[in-house]
């Protein structure tokens, strides 16, 4: 896809670009908005092969939605309020293989550190749930507040903001080898 | 646990990321999107709905709407109605009862209050009785 060229284009002026067929528009939303779309759905569903799946399956019912678009306000939320769903409904699907390693929910790193960091907090946040892990890249990752993370997920403010913590709590008793 | 510990977990999470895109997947939705049969459309009425000014005007015109009921409305403080026809054979009944001056009948079937040599008229054409 060859995007645009502007990436400070506004929101909406994308959208409605998208929303008329424009498939410059669509790269340029991919190129602003995918990477972010495919770390989200491969955090939901621990196996690349699937999360591709789901971004391309966001993207081509965003090149057929038309006037809808036109209503969105924020794409950025829009899109993960797709991968959300697509990826839940993939997780549910009977013939589904199962999750591969824990250690691609992160990137590798060359300090040995870090790495060995990376390699714990990946076995911890494979022993999560996957609305669990969820909650933590769109906070922390994709750095949506507790609000929009509730509208997308179809959960109050409350909810949300009581399992993030929740997480974090569960996070850090694994990462100390005290729940197993 | 203590807030701090907790704090600790989410600064050890942001010292990571998570892995980017591979580069072919832009290559694979740019190939789905070009097998679509048609690009999307935008219909008229969706423009009209989700344009601003549009949503404004739709606004304003069921505010005025909404304005020109409640001016309409007639109100418990309004001026009574010119006549009441449905009630008027009743009344003539009524009149003739008492043997009252005709004219009482269109006055009481209007509602009419009546004075005070009204009122005494009536009571004594009732005290008749």
């Amino acid at each position: 896809m060859k995007p645009l060229g502007n990436s400070n284009r506004p929101d909406r002026e994308i959208l409605e670009r998208v929303a008329a067929g424009d498939r410059a528009a669509l790269a340029e939303l991919y190129t602003r908005d995918g990477a972010a779309a495919y770390r989200h759905a491969l955090w939901i569903l621990r196996r690349p092969a699937d999360a591709e799946d789901v971004v391309q399956t966001v993207f081509v019912t965003l090149a057929v939605r038309g006037g809808e678009l036109l209503g969105v306000r924020r794409p950025a939320s829009y899109i993960a309020a797709m991968v959300h769903h697509e990826a839940l409904a993939l997780l549910r699907h009977p013939d589904r293989q199962a999750d591969e390693g824990a250690e691609l929910l992160l990137e590798a790193h060359s300090d040995a550190g870090l790495e060995v960091e990376r390699l714990a907090l990946g076995r911890a946040l494979a022993k999560l749930d996957a609305t669990q892990r969820e909650v933590v890249f769109l906070r922390v990752h994709a750095g949506f507040t507790f609000r929009e993370i509730g509208r997308m997920t179809g959960v109050s403010l409350f909810t949300v903001a009581s399992r993030y913590r929740l997480v974090l709590i569960r996070l850090r008793r694994l990462l100390e080898g005290e729940d197993e | 646990m203590r807030r701090g510990e907790v704090d600790e977990v989410e600064r050890q999470l942001r010292r990571h990321r998570p892995p980017t895109a591979p580069e072919a997947l832009a290559d694979r939705i740019t190939a789905a999107v070009g097998a679509l049969a048609a690009p999307a459309t935008v219909a008229w009425s969706d423009r009209l709905w989700f344009s601003r000014a549009a949503r404004l005007g739709w606004a304003a015109a069921v505010l005025l709407l909404l304005a020109a009921e409640i001016a309409l409305a007639p109100g418990k403080a309004g001026p009574p109605r010119p006549e009441q026809p449905h009630a008027l054979p009743a009344m003539v009944g009524l009149a003739l009862d008492l043997r009252l001056d005709p004219s009482w009948s269109e006055r009481l079937a209007a509602a009419e209050t009546p004075a005070a040599s009204g009122l005494a008229e009536i009571h004594a054409a009732v005290d008749a009785l």
